[in-house]
């Protein structure tokens, strides 16, 4: 009915056999075999890494008949006996449950008995640091003055624990962690003699599961021996301790990284009816993110798996940045310990992709927004500097008299330039193509389309008549005929001009429309608002209004003219609206022509070339900011 | 069910059956007493998991009107019979719950366990049972049980190891700093074992032998030995794991043999260990052969005195001097279990272990750790 | 009774069932098993069913305990004497309980039969107790077993850990939950609602037939009906429940659950994956909230709620937490801004 467990029957009965410690084992045999045995020795380190092991094998050494040797032989009765534990003069005491004073007295009173069978008594005690401070005097007491019969073998997973007194009273040694190629070592060993066939890459899995300790591994193994008896596979490892194969971890990264919600989603849903669990879920999958971090930097390791060697692993590592790696590391850890308190820990996993994915095509519209505030302060600042230029004369050793004066008058206006600047650097190396460089996917974030979109203006006098792009007129006509209706059903559908407008020409147009929201309609016209006024005024631009009106077109199919303003001015002339509507009016209703500083009017601008707009960025930025701007491609 | 008996029947055996009740049982049902009355036979079984007692009564006395199957309380049942009056005591099952008892001019009905609960006890006999004469049994329990080891450390050492090979048996008992060994011959070859049994439960098992009979019958098996014994079959259980080799920690040869009058020696041992008797450790004393062949008996405690003792050898001593310091209380105990009145010290050196034998004893050995002098 | 048990377990833990016929057949069966997972994952059934089975007299199948031998009619504890149950003394398991069974398990049995030694709450052990039972797991008898019980794993001591074969027993799949509930009858909202609570089949089954926890669902399904109807104000509407839902941390965590899975739906089918949504018989409403609201809102309100739900265990002021999330619901769902 039962049988005797891997971890007991491989457990090593000489200093061959011991896995790991090459240190402590050369060290100890070369002791031995001179004859220098100490009295006191103390063991410690991790769990499962040899410590009552290679105790048991000193035990039998230095009793060996053929002692003083420096490997027991195994056949003598004495290390016979000792092996099958029917040698009294091997005391083995675990001091955990026999941590009081009482137990440790007793000891001290038996200690003087001589040996019955062979040279030496050897008292192993285990897990020592239990013992009682009451316990660790008296032991003390007998380590200072130890019997010449007796040798005392301390082992413990937490020295730090034991006075120090003991520490030096004894020699001691430090375990390690086995390594994970010592141990896959040696369940090939065990495989080949029990005459079981297993993966490799299932004994690797097995022990990176058991984290340094050959005693989990084994009986690891012996679990994974149940589970399949005839053939242990990779798949079934994972299985029983329920990791998730690096096929599925670099599918999930795939998805996550082309911000494919939908399928980051779906591999979830996957893994969880499968029966694997959201916590193992997410451990593994931040322990992949470490290995691309750490291939990214040093390259592969030796913990590393072999499986994770591929074209398709070192193509996922080039399209993540250290950046976006730690962002991800973050947001998982920070669901982790989010999880821990919920009764739903998916829900938190979910939220976590949600965050992954969409951080991105969210905040583009925000870049984007972003840049064109950013574009309004430079000319500002331009501008100033151009005013202040005339009143300051030449100074002809200058060779660039226009970036030296401006250079002189950027230093007045540095603080506010400096204010600009953490947010225009970004922009200036995201405009010059070096973080897209950095991270290089199929469709690169950056593409050229949106260049088109990007531009750093020439100084053009302040118009204040935006009434030439803004007529309140539109905004009556709109207000007067509005159609309820039309517009919930405008707004309603509004994430589907995405969907309709996937070419080239209007997709980018269609992207930075998305992040409006329609807040009137009169059915051949629309009013859409957004947050900021950058955004607005460079979509009424002549040409990027046409493309809207193309976008609208292709969305719902009929012709819509459209005004793009800031929320807060709509609310302005909507408001007016409706007070006059509730005085009653004469209609139609008329309404005071919009006033904004940050509307422009943009009726005349004209596009450049791509080519003459990089150039214009670059002399732009030369121009204000001086030799310190590197233009990297 | 129901039939009546002679009370001094049931009582007697009842007497011997509680020996295997304990109150400290954590079981309910084992704190029962099982009856088991067929035709003409009435069986009482009491097990406290460690011993189990089956007794068998055929008694002219018995009479069964209907057989059945009961459990009682056994400590209020034994009370209960032990202050009757009344030569004839019956017995009957009312409601299926409660058991009516009338002897006498009283009338008890006492509530019952459930006898579902009960455990089916195997009490495993075989064909070829080893026969002992009891008083030889008895000894046999005398001269190991005490070098047992009292505490549960090491649990196999708290029992006594048990060996048949071909026509000895041989009994050992040891707590790793004395050992108690005796060999046995048996009336002819029996099966090879090797077990275990708890010490304690062979002192039960001495207290039933009380009955004077001659002969015992040993059942062994792997899990359990069973003694039969007349009527009466006691089984216990046996202890599991490695019993220490013991074989080689008995020295072959003795280079140092002194004979002593038991007594002599008991004495002046127990006189020098008086001193030295100190709280929690045992009393060490040393033993010295002199150059003139006089043994001293010391012991020396620096705060209370010393003590010397002289004794003689009887007869020429062989080998040299000797120095070697043991337990006192081992010794002693020691040489309580010979019936010689004189016995053989052998020694094979300072740091080895020594060992007690007597004329009058063969098969007997006792065998002492020394304690390292300073 | 046994039979049965044993099927319908091995569908819901398979791997453990596998593993366990597994060694039952092939004669290796572990001396020391460590059943872990989380509540009302069905661990003490099976320790129950392995006891039986290893003391059953006449086992059908390899694996399966017969059900009608005194052997199998006696297995519970207290009765068999051959079965022993530990729990914790208090708040721990003492080295005296381990001590005792120790002692017990040095004895041959008293039935021969194997012996079994059933440890609920084996996290509980402290450091003397579980370096008891270490020296026995080395070197065991022949014939004893113990199953420890554990639903903290990352609380047990790893030197046992690494001495018995850890069975890992997986929380009940939300779909066999709802097919479980959907089996006694419970109403199907609530069989498709309170999976996502718990994974614990008892507590589900207690939710389910609760009449406060009833009213919170229904409720939640209501105030995402009136948003979308937007003709009545959420904040009125909930006056009236408020008490009930936050009259304990855990009805407020159930209802702000609630509240969740039902934002999670109108989030997946926002991003037209309507296979991910749970809450399936009320499509129609969720369709027509994702329609309604912006996907940043709709992010916006699931954030709100996760965070609510882990600031619950600290002491904040619960009617104003309350009220502020129906009215981010109000703004949100209603005007979809």
């Amino acid at each position: 009915m039962s049988y005797k467990a891997l971890y007991r029957t491989y457990r090593p009965i000489d200093f061959h056999e011991v896995s790991g410690q090459i240190h402590i084992t050369t060290t100890l045999q070369n002791a031995l075999k001179s004859g220098k045995v100490a009295h006191a020795y103390l063991f410690s380190g991790p769990r499962g890494t040899g410590k009552t092991s290679i105790a048991k094998i000193m035990a039998k050494t230095v009793n060996c008949e053929k002692a003083p040797i420096d490997n027991p032989c195994n056949e003598c009765p004495s290390c016979i006996g000792i092996q099958n534990g029917m040698n009294s003069d091997v005391i083995e005491i675990d001091a955990a449950s026999n941590n009081g004073v009482d137990e440790i007295r007793e000891i001290r009173d038996k200690v003087k008995y001589l040996p019955g069978y062979g040279k030496f008594k050897v008292y192993i005690i285990d897990e020592v640091h239990m013992l009682s401070t009451g316990a660790f005097n008296a032991l003390l007491k007998t380590l200072e003055e130890p019997p010449s019969h007796v040798i005392f073998i301390l082992c413990t997973t937490e020295p730090h624990k034991i006075p120090l007194t003991i520490h030096s009273r004894c020699q001691r040694f430090d375990f390690k962690a086995i390594s994970t190629e010592d141990i896959v070592e040696k369940l090939l060993e065990i495989t080949q003699k029990e005459q079981i066939q297993a993966e490799e890459e299932a004994l690797r899995q097995i022990a990176l599961f058991a984290e340094g300790g050959m005693r989990d591994a084994l009986s690891l193994l012996d679990q994974a021996l149940s589970f399949s008896p005839t053939h242990i596979r990779t798949d079934d490892v994972l299985q029983i301790s329920g990791g998730i194969s690096y096929h599925k971890q670099q599918s999930i990264a795939i998805a996550i990284r082309q911000m494919d919600a939908t399928k980051a989603m779906q591999i979830l849903e996957e893994l969880l009816v499968s029966g694997k669990e959201v916590p193992k879920i997410i451990q593994n999958l931040i322990a992949f993110y470490r290995d691309i971090l750490i291939f990214k930097n040093i390259g592969y390791t030796e913990d590393m798996s072999k499986l994770l060697k591929s074209d398709e692993f070192e193509r996922l590592a080039k399209a993540h940045s250290n950046k976006r790696l730690f962002f991800y590391i973050d947001v998982l850890s920070k669901a982790v310990n989010e999880m821990k308190w919920s009764t739903n820990p998916r829900l938190h996993l979910e939220l976590a992709l949600m965050k992954m994915t969409d951080d991105e095509p969210a905040s583009e519209s925000k870049l984007l927004a972003e840049l064109a505030r950013l574009e309004e302060r430079i000319e500002e600042l331009e501008k100033r500097a151009t005013t202040s230029h005339s009143k300051i004369e030449l100074q002809p050793e200058q060779t660039k008299p226009d970036v030296t004066l401006l250079q002189t008058e950027s230093k007045q206006i540095a603080p506010q330039i400096d204010a600009v600047q953490p947010v225009v650097e970004p922009v200036v190396s995201a405009i010059s193509h070096s973080e897209a460089q950095e991270e290089t996917l199929s469709g690169s974030l950056f593409d050229d389309s949106i260049m088109d979109h990007i531009q750093v203006d020439s100084p053009i006098e302040m118009s204040q008549n935006i009434s030439n792009t803004y007529p309140i007129e539109f905004i009556e006509e709109v207000l007067n005929n509005g159609n309820r209706q039309d517009k919930m059903y405008l707004q309603n559908s509004w994430d589907s001009i995405l969907k309709h407008n996937n070419q080239s020409d209007v997709q980018t147009t269609a992207q930075m429309m998305s992040g409006g929201t329609v807040v009137a309609s009169c059915e051949d016209k629309i009013i859409v608002t957004f947050s900021s006024a950058g955004i607005c005024n460079r979509l009424m631009r002549p040409h990027t209004r046409a493309l809207a009106r193309t976008v609208l077109k292709n969305t719902f199919r009929r012709d819509i003219d459209v005004m793009f303003l800031p929320e807060g001015v709509f609310q302005v002339s909507s408001d007016e609206f409706m007070e006059k509507y509730r005085k009653k009016a004469p209609r139609p209703i008329r309404l005071t022509p919009i006033t904004n500083s940050d509307l422009r009017d943009v009726s005349s601008e004209i596009d450049d070339t791509p080519i003459q707009k990089e150039q214009k960025i670059v002399s732009e930025a030369v121009r204000l900011f001086g030799d310190i701007v590197s233009v990297k491609k | 069910m129901n039939f009546t008996i002679a009370k001094d029947v049931i009582l007697n055996h009842l007497l011997i059956s509680q020996k295997a009740l304990s109150t400290k049982t954590p079981a309910p049902y084992l704190q029962g007493i099982k009856l088991e009355v067929y035709p003409h036979e009435l069986v009482l079984i009491t097990s406290n998991s460690d011993i189990s007692i089956k007794i068998s009564i055929k008694d002219e006395s018995l009479k069964v009107e209907n057989v059945g199957q009961i459990l009682v309380p056994g400590k209020y049942f034994v009370e209960i019979m032990r202050k009757m009056n009344g030569t004839e005591v019956a017995f009957s099952v009312v409601d299926n719950n409660t058991l009516r008892i009338q002897a006498g001019n009283s009338d008890v009905t006492l509530n019952m366990i459930n006898v579902e609960d009960y455990p089916d006890i195997q009490f495993i006999t075989n064909d070829n049972p080893i026969k002992i004469d009891a008083k030889v049994m008895k000894s046999v329990i005398r001269q190991t049980t005490f070098a047992a080891s009292a505490i549960e450390n090491r649990p196999i050492l708290t029992g006594v190891n048990i060996r048949v090979d071909g026509g000895k048996l041989t009994a050992i008992a040891t707590d790793s700093f004395r050992l108690s060994q005796k060999h046995i011959d048996l009336p002819a070859n029996f099966e090879k074992m090797n077990v275990v049994i708890p010490a304690r439960s062979l002192d039960e098992l001495s207290k039933v032998l009380e009955l004077n009979l001659d002969e015992i019958l040993i059942h062994l098996d792997h899990k359990s030995i069973l003694f039969e014994y007349g009527n009466v079959l006691f089984q216990s259980r046996l202890l599991d794991g490695n019993f220490p080799e013991t074989s080689r920690l008995i020295p072959v040869e003795f280079p140092i043999v002194i004979k002593f009058n038991k007594n002599d020696l008991f004495v002046a041992i127990d006189r020098a260990s008086l001193l030295s008797a100190r709280e929690g450790s045992a009393s060490i004393v040393k033993l010295n052969l002199r150059a003139d062949n006089v043994v001293e008996i010391t012991s020396n405690s620096p705060e209370i005195g010393k003590v010397n003792e002289e004794v003689f050898p009887l007869d020429k001593v062989l080998g040299s001097s000797i120095k070697i310091a043991f337990s006192a209380k081992f010794f002693m105990e020691a040489l309580k279990t010979f019936n010689s009145e004189q016995v053989y010290v052998k020694f094979t050196g300072e740091i080895r272990p020594f060992v007690i034998e007597g004329e009058l004893d063969p098969g007997l050995v006792q065998l002492i750790l020394p304690v390292r002098t300073e | 009774m046994s039979e049965l048990t044993w099927n319908h377990l091995s569908i819901l833990q398979k791997e453990v069932f596998t593993i366990l016929e597994n060694s039952f057949s092939q004669n290796r069966l572990s001396h020391a098993y460590l059943f872990e997972g989380y509540r009302g994952t069905k661990k003490k059934a099976t320790a129950e069913l392995f006891a039986m089975r290893l003391l059953c007299l006449h086992p059908k199948i390899e694996s399966r305990p017969c059900g009608m031998c005194p052997s199998c009619k006696n297995a519970s504890e207290d009765v068999h004497p051959n079965l022993f149950w530990i729990r914790p003394d208090g708040e721990t398991i003492k080295k005296d309980q381990m001590k005792k069974i120790l002692a017990e398990f040095s004895k041959t049995a008293l039935l021969h039969q194997p012996r079994i030694c059933v440890i609920v709450d084996a996290h509980k052990m402290n450091t003397e107790s579980a370096n008891t039972m270490l020296k026995f797991m080395e070197e065991p008898t022949a014939d004893a077993y113990f199953v420890l019980i554990t639903e903290q794993v990352d609380a047990m001591i790893k030197t046992i850990l690494s001495r018995t074969q850890v069975l890992h027993f997986k929380p009940i799949a939300r779909q066999i939950l709802t097919k479980e509930l959907r089996a006694i009858g419970v109403s199907e909202r609530l069989c498709l609602l309170i999976p996502e609570y718990t994974n614990d089949f008892d507590s589900a089954v207690e939710l389910a037939n609760h009449p406060m926890y009833i009213e919170m669902v229904d409720f939640a399904n209501t105030l995402y009906i009136k948003a979308l109807a937007k003709k009545e104000s959420l904040l009125l509407l909930s006056k009236s429940k408020k008490e009930l839902i936050l009259s304990s941390n855990e009805t407020f965590d159930f209802f702000i659950t609630m509240l969740l899975v039902l934002q999670k739906d109108v989030y997946h089918m926002k991003k037209h994956l309507p296979s991910l949504v749970v809450d399936t018989i009320d499509i129609e409403l969720i369709t027509q909230l994702a329609k309604r609201s912006s996907q940043s809102m709709i992010e916006e309100l699931l954030q709100q709620m996760l965070e609510l739900k882990s600031r619950l265990r600290y002491h904040i002021n619960q009617s104003l937490a309350f009220d502020n999330l129906i009215m981010h619901l109000e703004r949100g769902l209603q005007y979809g801004i």
